[in-house]
């Protein structure tokens, strides 16, 4: 077997040029792969983490009965014991209490029907990005008189700019609520309908409008890290109220995860496909070189197993050499980048649309590396049978006589 | 009793519609130790006797002994195993394994008889200094003249201690001085160790020092004659 082994390391060498170029094509390949890979899982992250930090959150609790109706009257049963769980549990990175309800906003010249939500601003930007949003005014603070943050699109629609007044109206346990606002910011987001239908408010301005106190319809928690959500999850003890996770709230967030990783790795496996083609195409006018060669070894007695070897260990050790190489200089890449970023400025304001930034963040996930190596391992393998079964299927005595 | 033996051989290759016979009733008797040249013009059939013999090609009719054994009734891979421990080969073309040494090259037979490592060093030594290429040994053939590598071909097709050694046209690609070498080396071995070397060739050199020639023609054996060397 050893001699088998260092008959076929030899071989590739036989024809430096030749080898240098299929591994050469093999690097290019496995690394301009694994750079899309990991450019594609760093454009998903973003993407999962803009709508995580927009409007999902990792994990939400929220009284039973809120659904979808969303009325004041459904706050979460024992508000004060869920929160003191929340802050033992070590695996919750930061809540916010929110009180989030329907209503309407209106300013002189149209109105709007909207879910409004009411945030605590200093635990509230702990759980969200919506100052991250903003392209025009500001955050909401403590010292303006009831300011409003909407969305561009219900800002167009509204014909209002910062600074200027609206009415919201909505109903508190029956009673119609009806407050000024001044729009203090106007924010951007791809989240479906979150532009045109959602608003926000201080904590504190409508506890002032409706003299609830110490209440709140959702709380959002961000967790220390994804794994860890499944376990805040069962650790919260909420009689009487829903704890969803994000997979829960947006299962097609995580089928979209999902789907990516398999995209990414067939379009990864077609690229091995293509670079197969030359390694086969290598092997082909490796076994014609070879004719006699294989005829000679035939006639002493080399079995078919053992010429199947040889064939099948010089396609190996050509994927072989490339396939590190490829995946050594893709992950130091990935690494760098990884740190310093892309800047997709150019298409920064596409991106931004869909809430993900014009910096991306390549990555790769544990164990990539393990299943591409396995992948160029698997398609060495079977670059090697279509030229081993040519090579299986000359006549010694002919091919010893082979020119 | 003879070492080969083949019984009313006859070869027919079929080109298309074209029967062309290679053999037509060839049997022939080789005794353990003979220096056999097999003689004819080209197209008599020698190649086709020595593919047949060597287990490479199978008859369409006929009988081949090698030993106690009728090779025709083998299966491929029986055939494989027979020919690694029973026949050894020598090529027109040499073809030695290019990127292996002399001595790697003359090893790797009995290294597919999985013979001892000591004992694979010290007989392809052996055999190489039989051959006179013990100071070559560790040089790779584009690194031999054709003479060199021939005799290293020579020395590969003992590696496995063969009951014969089948020659095609061996001399064909070396001049008259090297063919010449070659053939004492053999005609030395034969001599002195008992080998039997069968060879197909019209080169005259070797029909000189051959003991026995056996003469096809239109794959038929026309003579059998013994001479002295």
């Amino acid at each position: 077997m050893l001699t088998l082994i260092k008959i076929a390391w030899r071989n590739i060498w036989r024809n430096t040029l030749r080898s240098s170029l299929v591994i050469l094509s093999m690097v290019i390949g496995i690394a301009a792969g694994i750079l899309f890979l990991g450019i594609a899982y760093g454009i998903n992250n973003k993407r999962m983490e803009a709508s995580i930090y927009s409007y999902l959150s990792h994990v939400q609790i929220h009284n039973k009965e809120f659904g979808e109706r969303m009325e004041t009257k459904y706050y979460i049963p024992n508000f004060e014991s869920v929160e003191a769980q929340l802050k033992q549990i070590p695996e919750v990175k930061a809540y916010a209490p929110r009180y989030v309800f329907n209503g309407g906003i209106r300013s002189p010249r149209a109105g709007q029907g909207i879910i409004i939500k009411a945030i605590d601003i200093g635990a509230d930007s702990l759980v969200s990005n919506l100052k991250d949003l903003l392209i025009e005014g500001t955050y909401l603070d403590k010292k303006r008189t009831a300011p409003i943050i909407i969305g561009e699109k219900l800002a167009k629609k509204l014909q209002v700019k910062i600074g200027k007044k609206v009415t919201v109206n909505y109903l508190s346990d029956g009673v119609e609520v009806a407050s000024s606002f001044k729009v203090a910011g106007i924010f951007r987001s791809s989240a479906l309908g979150m532009e045109e239908r959602t608003a926000f408010m201080r904590r504190d301005d409508f506890e002032a409008q409706t003299g609830v106190s110490g209440q709140a319809h959702e709380i959002a928690i961000i967790a220390t890290s994804l794994p860890a959500v499944n376990v805040i999850k069962e650790k919260i003890v909420a009689p009487g109220s829903v704890v969803e996770s994000w997979t829960d709230l947006a299962p097609e967030l995580e089928l979209m995860d999902v789907m990516m990783d398999k995209i990414i790795f067939i379009i990864m496996g077609i690229i091995l496909l293509a670079l197969s083609f030359g390694i086969v195409n290598t092997m082909l006018m490796v076994i014609l070189e070879r004719t006699r060669e294989l005829g000679m070894l035939m006639s002493v007695g080399m079995n078919k197993m053992k010429i199947f070897l040889l064939v099948l260990f010089e396609t190996v050790m050509l994927s072989a050499i490339g396939g590190p190489i490829g995946m050594l200089f893709s992950s130091l890449m990935i690494n760098y980048l990884h740190k310093t970023g892309i800047d997709l400025s150019s298409v920064g304001e596409g991106l931004k649309t869909f809430g993900i930034g014009s910096t991306i963040y390549p990555k790769l996930l544990e164990g990539d590396l393990l299943r591409i190596g396995l992948m160029v391992i698997c398609i060495g393998i079977l670059s090697a049978i279509y030229p081993a079964i040519k090579a299986l299927k000359l006549k010694p005595a002919e091919a010893v006589r082979a020119i | 009793m003879p070492i080969i033996k083949t019984q009313n051989l006859t070869k027919i290759y079929k080109d298309h519609s074209v029967e062309v016979h290679a053999l037509n009733g060839v049997s022939l008797e080789i005794e353990k130790g003979e220096f056999t040249a097999i003689v004819g013009p080209s197209g008599s059939g020698k190649t086709t006797l020595l593919n047949i013999i060597g287990g490479l090609d199978n008859p369409t009719e006929g009988q081949v002994t090698i030993g106690d054994v009728d090779i025709s009734n083998l299966s491929d891979n029986q055939l494989i195993d027979f020919r690694l421990h029973n026949i050894g080969f020598v090529f027109q073309a040499y073809n030695l394994i290019p990127v292996l040494s002399a001595k790697e090259n003359v090893e790797f037979i009995m290294l597919m008889q999985n013979r001892p490592k000591a004992e694979m060093d010290e007989r392809a030594e052996a055999l190489l200094k039989a051959v006179g290429l013990e100071d070559q040994m560790h040089k790779r053939p584009r690194e031999m003249s054709g003479g060199q590598q021939q005799r290293v071909a020579v020395a590969r097709a003992l590696a496995s201690k063969p009951k014969f050694v089948l020659a095609d046209e061996p001399t064909a690609n070396l001049d008259s001085k090297t063919a010449l070498n070659l053939l004492d080396i053999m005609a030395t071995l034969n001599k002195e160790e008992g080998i039997t070397f069968i060879f197909s060739t019209h080169d005259q050199k070797v029909i000189d020092r051959a003991r026995r020639i056996v003469t096809l023609e239109d794959g038929v054996i026309v003579s059998d004659v013994q001479q002295d060397v």
